[in-house]
C-alpha cells in the first residue's frame, strides 16, 4: 500500500481544483465573448474554418454589393433605352404621316422639322445621358473628361430649308468601346454597359475601301484590333488570309473581297466597326482602311473609304431632310424601314439588358442563399450553444463544489487533534 | 561483574537516543511543506554489549546489554523515481516554453478576430471592387489607398512583433545558459561539503536534498544524466559530457553565430565547443527560435514580397486618372544599391552576387501549346549544396506541363504564366540562410524554351547561363529592366508600405488598362477615365494561386500558416497537460516515499516520548537502587 503524505492530499486537492478553474476560466471566457475559439489552439479546423467562412463572407458582400450596382447600372440604361423607345414612336408617327403626304404646306414641314429637331436633341441628351455617379453610361471606358465631357458630339449648321435655323446636321461618336465589368460571382464577369455606338446604330455599317490591294502582303508579323478582338496577321499574309482571319474571329463583322480587289468590311447587327492598327502595325492603314494621319479610333477611317450605314441621328437628320424636302417616296420607303430597324436595335438591346437584369438577380439570389448558408456554417464552428455550455459550466461547478468540501474535511483532521 | 553505575549509563544512552529521535522527527515536521525535503530516520541500533569475547573477559552469561545508540540519521529517497521525474521534467521543460512561445505567436497573428492580416486582405480585395466600379472617383481611389496603408501596417505589426519574438528567445537563451551555470557552481560546492561530510562518516542529509533539487532544477533546463556510481564524485552530464564531475565544474557560455544572423549558440567556455542540446527549455528556445519563428517571419516574409509584386506587376500596366502609368503601387525596396542587382553578400565590402527575385520572358506564349522543341534546363537547388538540377523538356510538352515541373522539383524558383501571358520566374525563400531568401539562383537552358520561346534568356548553353554569384549578370537577361525585379531587402514584410507617387497622388492609382496609340511599340494611352479593368484585375489576383511555391491563394497561404500555429499550439497545450499529470503521479510517487506524514510524525513523537520518559524512569529507578545503597545500607 502506499505511503500517503499530507502534502499528496493537498497537491492532488490543488491540482484538481487548478484544473477545474482553468476549465471553468475557459468556459466563461467563451460564455463572454459568445465565441467557442479565441485562440487557433483552441480548435485549429475550426479556426481556419471561420477565417475561411469570414474571406467567403466579404467576398460574397461584395458580390453582392456588386450585383446591387449592376443592376442600378443597367436600369439607367433601361430607362435612357425606354426613352428613346417612347421618342422613336413619336418620330414614327411623324414619318408614316410624312409618307402619307400630309406636309405639304411650308408651314406644316416647318412645324415637322421643328418638332424633329427638338427631338434629334433629346435624343442625343439621352445619348448623352450620365448615370448615378453624373458620369455618361453611353461612352464607353470614355465617361467624361473635361475637354471632352460627352461621348456625342452634335454638330450644328445654320439651315435654310424648313427655317431651321441652328439645325443639327451630323453626330459624332467621341467614346470608345469599352465595357464596365463587374465581377459577379467567383471569377464571373459580367458587362453591365454598352458603347453608344453599338446602340444608337441603326443599320450595319459598310467599309468599302478604295484601294486595290491584290498585290498586298503583310510586311511584319503585327497585329489588328477589330472590335476590340485582337487578330495576328503574319508577314507574308494577303488580302484572302486577312479576310479570313478576319471572318474567323468570331465578330459581327463579315469581310469580303470587291471586286477591284478592295476590302470590304460589313457588320451584321448595326453596330459601328471599331479598328485599330496595334502598335506600330500598319495592315489597315495599307490596306486604305484607316487613315494614316488620324490612326486613332474613333473617326480614323480613310477619306477614301466609302461609308455606309448611319447612326440613329444620322438617320433621323436625313428623315428631317426629306419631309423639308415633301420627298415622299423616300419617306416611306427608306426612311420609314430604317426607323424600324433602328427601333428594332434599340429593342434588341432593351430586351438584352432585361435579360441581364434578370441574371443579376437570379446571382444576387444566389449570393443571399449563399451568404446565408455560409453565416449558418460561420456560426456553427463560431458560436457556442449556450445551453449545453452553461449546462457543463453547472456540472463543473458542482464537481468543483464537491471537491472543495471534501478537501475542506480531508486535510483537516490530523492525529494532533486527538492527542492531549 | 559489571559495574553499580552501569545502569544510569544504559539510562542515559536510552535518554540521548530517544532525544536525537525526537530532533529528527522535530525537522522533519518542520521540513513537512518543503518541497525538497526528503524524511529522515533514525536508525537506532543496540550498543556494543559487555563483553568482546576475549579470554579476560568476565565470566558471566551472556553479553550483557549496553542499550542503545544512534547508528545513523538515513535519508529516505530512491534515485530510480528522481531519475524518472529527471527525464520528464526535462521534456516538461521543453513543453512549457514552447507552448509560451506558439501562444504568442497566435496572439500576434490574432485570427480569428477581425483585426488580423487576413481581414485588412480582405478589405484591401473590396477596395479594389470598389474602384473597379468607380474609376472616376478620387474617393475610392482613397480608400484603395488606406486600405493598403492598413494591411502594410499590419504586415509590419506581424513582422516586427514575430521578430522581437525571435530575439526575446535568444535573449532568453542566455538568461538560461547564466542559471545552468549558476546551478553548476552550486552543484559543485555541494559535491565539496557533502564529499567532506561523507568523508568524516556523516550522512549530509540535507545538502543532498539541496543537491538532488538543484539536479532536478537544472533538468526542466538542458538534458542531463546523473552518475552516481562512484562514491566519491556525483557527475552531471549534458548530452554525454562532463558538466559538473565532483568538484570540478565545465561552464557553459553563449556565443554570437555568425551564420545564424548573429543569434546565440551555447558552447562549452573552455573549449569553445558546440553544446548538443536536445531537449529541455534551452533545447526549446533554440528550436522556437531557428524554427517555428524563422519559419513565421520567412512566411510573411513571402507573403509581402510576392503580394507587393503581383500587385506592382499588374499596376504598373495600367493607367491612373491622368494617364499615368508605370508606377508601383507599392514600394518595393530593393537589396542592392545599383540598378543592377549587384550585392555584397558576404559583408566584405565588394560586390559578389547579383541578386534577382523575378523575371518575365518578352515573348507572349500559349500556355497550353506543345512547344515543338527539345532541350535541358538546369538550376541550383537552394540547399546548402547549390547542386545541379536538370530539368528536361521535349517537343509535346506544353509550357504549362514544364511549369508544373519547374514547381513540383522545389529548387527555390517557381515558374507561373503572369497576367500578360507571358512565362515568368521567381525565387522564394532559401532553404540554407535566409540572407539568401528571394535570389534566383541559376538558370540555363540547353534548348531555346527560355530564350527563343518564351524570351527570358538572351542566349541558350553555359555561356548564356544566368548565376546568382557572378555579378553584372543581369545582362544574361532579355527583357528590359521594367520586366526584372531586383531581390527586395532583407525581411520584405518589415517594409510593406504603399509607394511614394501614390502616397501624394491617388490620381496615380492604375484602375484602367491602356493601348498602344502612336505605334510606339508600347501600351502608352489610358482607355479612358471610365475604365476600372485593371482595378479589377489586381482584385482577381485574390483567386489566383500566387503563392506559388504552395500552389494557394493569398488568403489561404495566410489561413495555412493560421491553422499551422493553431496545431502546433494545440499539441504543445496538450503536451504541458500530460507532463503536468505525469509530473504529479511522479511526483506523488517519490512523495509516497520521501514526503512527511505529519499523523506518522506524531504517533512516532508518542512513542519516542514514551521511550525517553520510560529511560528517565531507569535512571531514577537506577538512582533508587544507589540511594538505598548508600543512605540506606547503614554501614
Amino acid at each position: 500500500m502506499n505511503r500517503i503524505t499530507n502534502q499528496m492530499i493537498n497537491n492532488t486537492m490543488n491540482y484538481n481544483l487548478q484544473r477545474h478553474q482553468s476549465e471553468m476560466d475557459r468556459i466563461q471566457n467563451s460564455l463572454a465573448t459568445g465565441k467557442n475559439v479565441n485562440v487557433p489552439r483552441d480548435n485549429p479546423i475550426a479556426s481556419t474554418n471561420q477565417m475561411l467562412y469570414h474571406t467567403r463572407l466579404t467576398e460574397i458582400d461584395q458580390f453582392i454589393s456588386n450585383l446591387n450596382e449592376s443592376k442600378s447600372r443597367l436600369d439607367e440604361v433601361d430607362t435612357a433605352l425606354q426613352s428613346t423607345l417612347r421618342i422613336f414612336q413619336r418620330i414614327r408617327v411623324l414619318t408614316v404621316q410624312g409618307a402619307n403626304g400630309i406636309y405639304t404646306s411650308f408651314e406644316l414641314k416647318e412645324a415637322a422639322a421643328t418638332e424633329i429637331n427638338q427631338l434629334l436633341d433629346e435624343l442625343v441628351a439621352i445619348a448623352n445621358s450620365k448615370g448615378a455617379t453624373g458620369r455618361s453610361i453611353f461612352g464607353g471606358h470614355q465617361t467624361g473628361t473635361e475637354d471632352q465631357p460627352n461621348p456625342w458630339v452634335p454638330i450644328y449648321q445654320t439651315l435654310t430649308a424648313g427655317n431651321q435655323g441652328d439645325a443639327m446636321i451630323g453626330v459624332e461618336y467621341r467614346g470608345n468601346i469599352g465595357k464596365l465589368k463587374r465581377e459577379v460571382s467567383k471569377g464571373e464577369y459580367m458587362d453591365v454597359s454598352v458603347p453608344g455606338n453599338e446602340v444608337f446604330w441603326a443599320t450595319n455599317q459598310i467599309l468599302t475601301s478604295n484601294k486595290d490591294v491584290a498585290a498586298y502582303t503583310a510586311p511584319t508579323n503585327q497585329s489588328i484590333k477589330v472590335d476590340g478582338r485582337e487578330i495576328s496577321i503574319s508577314a507574308g499574309d494577303n488580302i484572302d488570309i486577312i479576310i479570313d482571319k478576319i471572318n474567323n474571329a468570331g465578330l459581327s463583322i463579315r469581310a469580303s473581297k470587291g471586286g477591284r480587289n478592295n476590302l470590304i468590311m460589313e457588320t451584321t447587327t448595326p453596330h459601328q466597326i471599331w479598328l485599330e492598327d496595334v502598335g506600330s502595325g500598319t495592315v489597315l492603314k495599307d490596306l486604305g482602311v484607316l487613315n494614316p494621319n488620324f490612326p486613332e479610333p474613333p473617326n480614323n477611317i480613310d477619306p477614301t473609304v466609302t461609308i455606309g450605314g448611319m447612326s440613329i441621328f444620322e438617320m433621323v437628320i436625313q428623315l428631317r431632310d426629306d419631309l423639308v424636302r415633301g420627298d415622299q417616296e423616300l419617306i416611306g420607303g427608306r426612311d420609314l424601314g430604317l426607323i424600324d430597324m433602328g427601333l428594332e436595335n434599340i429593342l434588341k438591346h432593351i430586351s438584352a439588358m432585361g435579360a441581364r437584369t434578370n441574371r443579376v438577380e437570379e446571382l444576387a439570389k444566389r449570393s443571399e442563399f449563399e451568404k446565408s448558408n455560409v453565416t449558418t456554417m460561420l456560426a456553427n464552428t463560431e458560436g457556442i450553444d449556450y445551453a449545453e455550455t452553461i449546462m457543463n459550466f453547472k456540472w463543473l461547478e458542482s464537481v468543483h463544489r464537491y471537491a472543495l468540501a471534501v478537501g475542506a474535511r480531508s486535510i483537516m483532521p490530523t492525529l494532533m487533534d486527538f492527542l492531549r | 561483574m559489571p559495574s553499580t553505575f552501569m545502569g544510569l549509563e544504559i539510562g542515559k544512552k536510552g535518554l540521548m537516543t530517544h532525544q536525537q529521535a525526537l530532533h529528527t522527527t522535530g525537522h522533519n515536521i518542520s521540513n513537512a511543506e518543503n518541497k525538497e525535503y526528503s524524511r529522515q530516520r533514525v536508525v537506532i541500533t543496540a550498543a556494543d554489549p559487555l563483553y568482546v569475547p576475549a579470554l579476560n573477559r568476565s565470566n558471566v552469561p551472556g553479553n550483557i546489554g549496553q542499550g542503545s545508540v544512534v547508528a545513523s540519521v538515513e535519508r529516505i529517497r530512491d534515485s530510480f523515481i528522481d531519475d524518472r521525474i529527471m527525464v520528464e521534467k526535462n521534456n516538461a521543460g521543453y513543453w512549457k516554453v514552447r507552448n509560451e512561445f506558439v501562444y504568442q505567436i497566435e496572439t500576434i497573428y490574432n485570427e480569428p478576430s477581425e483585426e488580423s492580416v487576413r481581414n485588412r486582405l480582405d478589405e484591401l480585395w473590396k477596395s479594389w471592387e470598389e474602384l473597379s466600379k468607380y474609376p472616376e472617383e478620387r474617393s475610392t481611389r482613397e480608400v484603395v489607398k488606406e486600405k493598403a496603408i492598413n494591411l502594410s501596417h499590419e504586415v509590419n505589426y506581424t513582422y516586427n512583433q514575430l521578430y522581437e519574438l525571435r530575439l526575446n528567445a535568444n535573449r532568453q537563451i542566455e538568461a538560461r545558459v547564466n542559471q545552468l551555470n549558476m546551478y553548476g557552481k552550486d552543484i559543485r560546492d555541494l559535491n565539496e561539503r557533502i564529499l567532506k561530510a561523507e568523508a568524516l562518516g556523516d550522512n549530509p542529509n540535507d545538502l543532498r536534498d539541496r543537491r538532488d533539487a538543484l539536479i532536478e532544477k537544472m533538468s526542466e533546463l538542458v538534458n542531463i544524466s546523473v552518475g552516481r556510481s562512484d562514491k566519491d564524485e556525483t557527475i552531471v552530464y549534458i548530452s554525454g559530457e562532463n558538466f559538473v564531475q565532483g568538484e570540478v565544474f565545465h561552464p557553459l557560455a553563449v556565443e554570437m553565430d555568425q551564420t545564424n544572423d548573429g543569434l546565440f549558440k551555447v558552447v562549452w567556455k573552455d573549449t569553445g565547443r558546440d553544446v548538443d542540446i536536445k531537449h529541455g527549455e534551452i533545447a526549446s528556445l533554440i528550436d522556437i527560435r531557428d524554427k517555428v519563428i524563422r519559419q513565421n517571419i520567412n512566411d510573411i516574409n513571402s507573403f509581402a514580397v510576392n503580394l507587393v509584386d503581383l500587385t506592382n506587376e499588374v499596376h504598373r500596366d495600367g493607367f491612373g486618372r491622368r494617364n499615368e502609368t508605370n508606377i508601383d503601387f507599392f514600394r518595393h525596396l530593393v537589396i542592392s544599391d545599383n540598378v543592377d542587382g549587384n550585392f555584397d553578400l558576404n559583408n566584405d565590402g565588394l560586390n559578389d552576387v547579383t541578386a534577382i527575385f523575378k523575371v518575365s520572358g518578352n515573348n507572349r506564349i500559349d500556355a497550353s501549346a506543345a512547344i515543338g522543341i527539345n532541350g535541358t534546363l538546369t538550376f541550383v537547388n537552394n540547399t546548402e549544396l547549390e547542386s545541379n538540377v536538370q530539368i528536361d523538356y521535349n517537343a509535346s510538352d506544353t509550357a504549362l506541363t514544364i511549369i508544373k515541373k519547374i514547381n513540383d522539383a522545389k529548387l527555390g524558383v517557381v515558374a507561373y504564366m503572369n497576367h500578360n501571358g507571358q512565362l515568368a520566374l521567381k525565387a522564394t525563400t532559401a532553404q540554407d540562410v535566409d540572407k539568401k531568401n528571394f535570389m534566383i539562383r541559376h538558370l540555363e537552358d540547353s534548348g531555346q524554351f527560355l530564350v527563343g520561346l518564351t524570351g527570358i534568356l538572351k542566349q541558350s548553353g553555359p555561356q548564356g547561363a544566368f548565376d546568382y554569384r557572378r555579378i553584372n549578370d543581369i545582362i544574361k537577361f532579355l527583357p528590359g529592366r521594367e520586366h526584372i525585379t531586383i531581390t527586395p531587402k532583407f525581411n520584405p514584410a518589415a517594409h510593406m508600405a504603399v509607394s511614394e507617387s501614390i502616397m501624394m497622388d491617388v490620381d496615380r492609382i492604375s484602375a484602367a488598362r491602356g493601348k498602344d496609340v502612336g505605334g510606339t511599340g508600347d501600351v502608352n494611352t489610358s482607355n479612358g477615365i471610365g475604365d476600372g479593368s485593371n482595378a479589377l484585375r489586381i482584385a482577381h489576383i485574390r483567386h489566383k494561386n500566387a503563392m506559388v511555391d504552395t500552389n494557394t491563394t493569398f488568403n489561404d497561404f495566410y489561413t495555412a500558416v493560421i491553422s499551422r500555429t493553431g496545431t502546433q499550439g494545440e499539441e504543445a497545450k496538450d503536451r504541458v497537460k500530460n507532463q503536468e499529470t505525469l509530473l504529479k503521479n511522479l511526483g506523488n510517487l517519490r512523495e509516497s516515499i520521501s514526503g512527511v506524514n505529519l499523523d506518522e510524525e506524531m504517533s512516532n513523537m508518542v512513542a519516542f516520548q514514551h521511550g525517553y520518559n520510560a529511560a528517565a524512569r531507569v535512571i531514577t529507578t537506577m538512582d533508587h537502587m544507589l540511594d538505598t545503597i548508600i543512605n540506606r545500607m547503614g554501614v
